[in-house]
């Protein structure tokens, strides 16, 4: 085998990241990982209350927790799942929602589309066209399924081209910084969802069912085989809250998602700030409350959304907002 | 069958001869499409247009920023290799003495001073950059890539029509039609002993990078942005390249008159702009003040021998419509040889007689623009109402030094799959010339049909679509150097 030449293996100041490519890589990873989250949780949530007793009178109030709903909406109180599924995956005025997602997404790509393998506009062209499919509408029930598998096999494979092939360097770095932070912000947001008809519930009240719907949750960020794996056959509500929030082994845990962003924010010029913040963000999900954990649990979740925020905006600030 | 209602026109078609005869070179081609029958010519079609789609190959509408599909039609044009060879040196022989004219221009103006070439149609040009006298690019090349537009009319005789010398546009396409064509009529390729087209890229790079005022070279494509209609072809050359793809706010020029672009560490000094912006937009401190896709001071960088500028500024004063009549005269200035490649007639308005000419015939010909490229501001007479023709006729009266007129070219057609099975459609070609150290000329071009019947609109914002080339050579080529090409 012919070994390279120093100069192939150097890494040459003309390697450095563009600042809007990096902006746009970033992007177009958070963009594309938030859609496929909510395509998952979505799909998850229709599963599993059609296998729930009273499947006519499906709450779909807390699946808006996953985008801020329109103000002033006469359906926010209890929407029909016409309405709230169609705000959540076409709308175009939703700006978190799958088709509005994906073609922000693309948007981004289209930038940065230079410094990826070829094969990305193959799979970016699946997702305009599943996009474009659905913007006029996903009128049933199977046709929103077909519309939310479509979105995750695709955005997989698109993830999958750009995690073989990206040139590990400064892109690398970026696309993944932004799918890390992501999907420690969508495990939350899911998590959320969840505490927050549960931590206003009576404990006493508590029904075989809540069992299927932690498990859910498992399910639709696709922790489910690792958590039972980890934890047992028992899937409690806090058992799942910690597992989900801070298990090293779990790849969209808030937890591993910040190892990931520390380690690439320290490879990265001025990325030293950035990973010691990931860290902070990290021990701060390791404090999910003991006491009164049920009371406590949505102000400490909204508290690690915010602390996610922050740490978006010290990148952006650090990379490509310092020109603004 | 495909060609049983194939309709033989006053055209010269470049597969058909006659009644039952073909041309020269697509024998083979034709007797495999026989062979693949309607229905799955048809199908095949289908799946070009899904590969297309797929693959994204897309074009921007101008001013509306929509993607539309990139038209492609899986019937091939051929060309015969011998054929191909002499337009190739041709090809070369006239972007060499253009080259050459452009360096005179700027430096000696030898060709002015002898009275080849009227000094005062050079210095009005709105393509001449005063700024650019005085400058010397390396090898002494200003258009390092230019893409000049062909057609066949009468007997099957090639004229240059236009040569396109500032940022001529369409290679991404050409070798994107090439590789759909390769996935979709991959039997019919293989057995035609088509010419490759892969060394562009690798020209191109070398050129690119030979062009660097230092051993090192820092090379990126400059983009005025995603809602160019031309901005999937600038991303696909930055990525076949493994060059940056800058936008005009993405670099800066620093007080040492050097270009750096603005990265996520320290800026990275830049070597060669290869900029798909055209002169007017390039550098605000200099052209157009109002221009937002440029970089204040890439000239002042340029003109310090700091940064190479492809194609170089000034470059386009070959290519004004005005000087096109004369450049059978510049290739015999600079080469001494007889022109290789035929001229279209061309009657400039600016000159009386010539004028007088134009306005009396204006209705039999095709009246230019002469700063304009790309089919702009043309009025075909035999197609135009009267009162297009009027408006035609008081432009050259305002600008008579602005204007050119061609008599109208009966174009070549080439089959195409129509709903109504294979028939004829007019279409030109655009071949790509590539000037450094060496020059290469691509093995075929882009060509571009009219899809409508009659039309000879080829452009694909109107109604364009586009084919692969085949450059074919005959079947006594070996083996194994078959199995060497790609």
């Amino acid at each position: 085998m012919r070994i390279p030449s120093d100069d192939i293996l150097r890494e040459g100041t003309s390697m450095r990241l563009l600042t809007g490519v990096a902006e746009s890589l970033y992007w177009g990873a958070r963009y594309l990982e938030r859609a496929e989250s909510t395509s998952r949780i979505v799909l998850q949530y229709l599963d599993v209350n059609m296998d729930l007793p009273d499947a006519h009178e499906i709450p779909w109030r807390p699946l808006l927790l996953l985008t801020a709903p329109p103000e002033g909406a006469p359906w926010t109180e209890n929407p029909s799942e016409d309405k709230a599924l169609d705000w959540l995956l076409v709308d175009p005025d939703n700006l978190d929602g799958v088709v509005t997602l994906l073609g922000n997404a693309r948007t981004n790509l289209r930038r940065c589309w230079f410094v990826a393998p070829p094969e990305i506009w193959e799979s970016a062209s699946s997702i305009n066209q599943t996009a474009v499919a659905a913007a006029d509408g996903l009128p049933s029930r199977p046709a929103r399924y077909d519309f939310l598998l479509n979105v995750i096999s695709d955005t997989s494979r698109l993830v999958a081209v750009m995690s073989e092939d990206l040139s590990r360097s400064e892109a690398f770095a970026f696309w993944q910084m932004g799918r890390a932070i992501e999907q420690a912000g969508m495990t939350v947001r899911a998590v959320q969802i969840k505490a927050d008809a549960f931590s206003s519930r009576d404990p006493k009240s508590e029904s075989a069912f809540d069992d299927i719907e932690w498990m859910s949750l498992l399910k639709a960020l696709v922790a489910n085989q690792i958590y039972r794996m980890s934890a047992g056959a028992r899937v409690t509500a806090e058992d799942a809250i910690g597992f989900l929030l801070t298990n090293p082994r779990f790849p969209r845990s808030v937890q591993h998602c910040m190892s990931v962003l520390a380690d690439l924010a320290a490879t990265l010029p001025d990325g030293e700030p950035i990973a010691a913040a990931a860290l902070a963000v990290q021990e701060q999900a390791r404090g999910v409350p003991a006491d009164n954990w049920r009371a406590d649990l949505p102000e400490f979740l909204e508290s690690l959304a915010v602390a996610l925020t922050e740490l978006n905006n010290l990148i952006e600030a650090t990379y490509w907002r310092a020109d603004d | 069958m495909p060609w049983d209602d194939y309709e033989l026109t006053p055209y010269w078609d470049e597969y058909v001869e006659g009644k039952d005869s073909w041309r020269s070179g697509v024998l083979s081609i034709v007797r495999q499409l026989e062979d693949l029958g309607a229905k799955r010519l048809d199908r095949r079609q289908v799946r070009a247009d899904r590969e297309v789609e797929k693959l994204g190959i897309t074009f921007s509408l101008p001013d509306s920023g929509l993607d539309r599909a990139w038209p492609f039609d899986v019937v091939p044009r051929a060309i015969p290799g011998d054929e191909w060879d002499e337009i190739d040196a041709g090809l070369r022989q006239r972007a060499n003495a253009l080259n050459a004219f452009v360096e005179d221009v700027y430096s000696d103006a030898r060709i002015l001073s002898d009275g080849v070439v009227p000094e005062h149609l050079v210095l009005n040009s709105a393509n001449y950059r005063p700024e650019a006298r005085g400058m010397h690019p390396r090898f002494g090349v200003w258009a390092h890539i230019a893409g000049l537009d062909m057609v066949r009319a009468d007997e099957g005789r090639w004229f240059v029509l236009e040569d396109n010398l500032r940022v001529p546009s369409g290679v991404a396409y050409m070798l994107e039609n090439r590789f759909v064509s390769k996935r979709v009529m991959g039997d019919l390729f293989h057995n035609s002993w088509v010419r490759p087209m892969d060394g562009y890229i690798e020209n191109l790079s070398q050129t690119l990078w030979s062009l660097s005022p230092r051993e090192e070279a820092t090379v990126c494509i400059l983009t005025p942005g995603v809602y160019n209609a031309a901005y999937h072809e600038h991303a696909y050359l930055a990525q076949q390249l493994g060059v940056h793809l800058v936008e005009g706010r993405d670099l800066f020029v620093d007080d040492d008159d050097k270009v750096y672009m603005k990265t996520i560490g320290e800026p990275t000094q830049v070597d060669v702009v290869y900029r798909r912006v055209d002169d007017e937009f390039l550098d605000p401190e200099v052209f157009n003040p109002d221009s937002m896709v440029g970089t204040p001071g890439l000239m002042r960088a340029w003109k310090s021998g700091n940064v190479a500028i492809v194609n170089a500024p000034g470059a386009g004063v070959a290519d004004d419509k005005v000087l096109y009549p004369f450049v059978p005269d510049i290739i015999r200035y600079y080469s001494g040889e007889e022109p290789i490649l035929a001229n279209v007639e061309t009657y400039w308005c600016g000159d009386p007689a010539q004028r007088r000419e134009v306005l009396a015939n204006i209705g039999d010909l095709v009246t230019k623009p002469a700063a304009e490229g790309g089919g702009h501001g043309i009025t075909i007479g035999p197609r135009a109402s009267a009162r297009q023709l009027e408006v035609a006729r008081q432009k050259i009266l305002d600008d008579p030094d602005g204007w050119v007129a061609q008599p109208v070219l009966q174009l070549s057609t080439v089959p195409t799959l129509t709903n109504e099975g294979l028939a004829p459609r007019h279409v030109d070609l655009r071949p790509f010339i590539v000037s450094g150290e060496s020059t290469y000329v691509t093995s075929g071009g882009l060509t571009r049909v009219a899809l409508e019947a009659g039309s000879l609109v080829v452009n694909s914002s109107q109604g364009g679509g586009s084919k692969d080339t085949w450059i074919v050579d005959s079947q006594h080529v070996s083996g194994a150097a078959r199995r060497g090409q790609s």
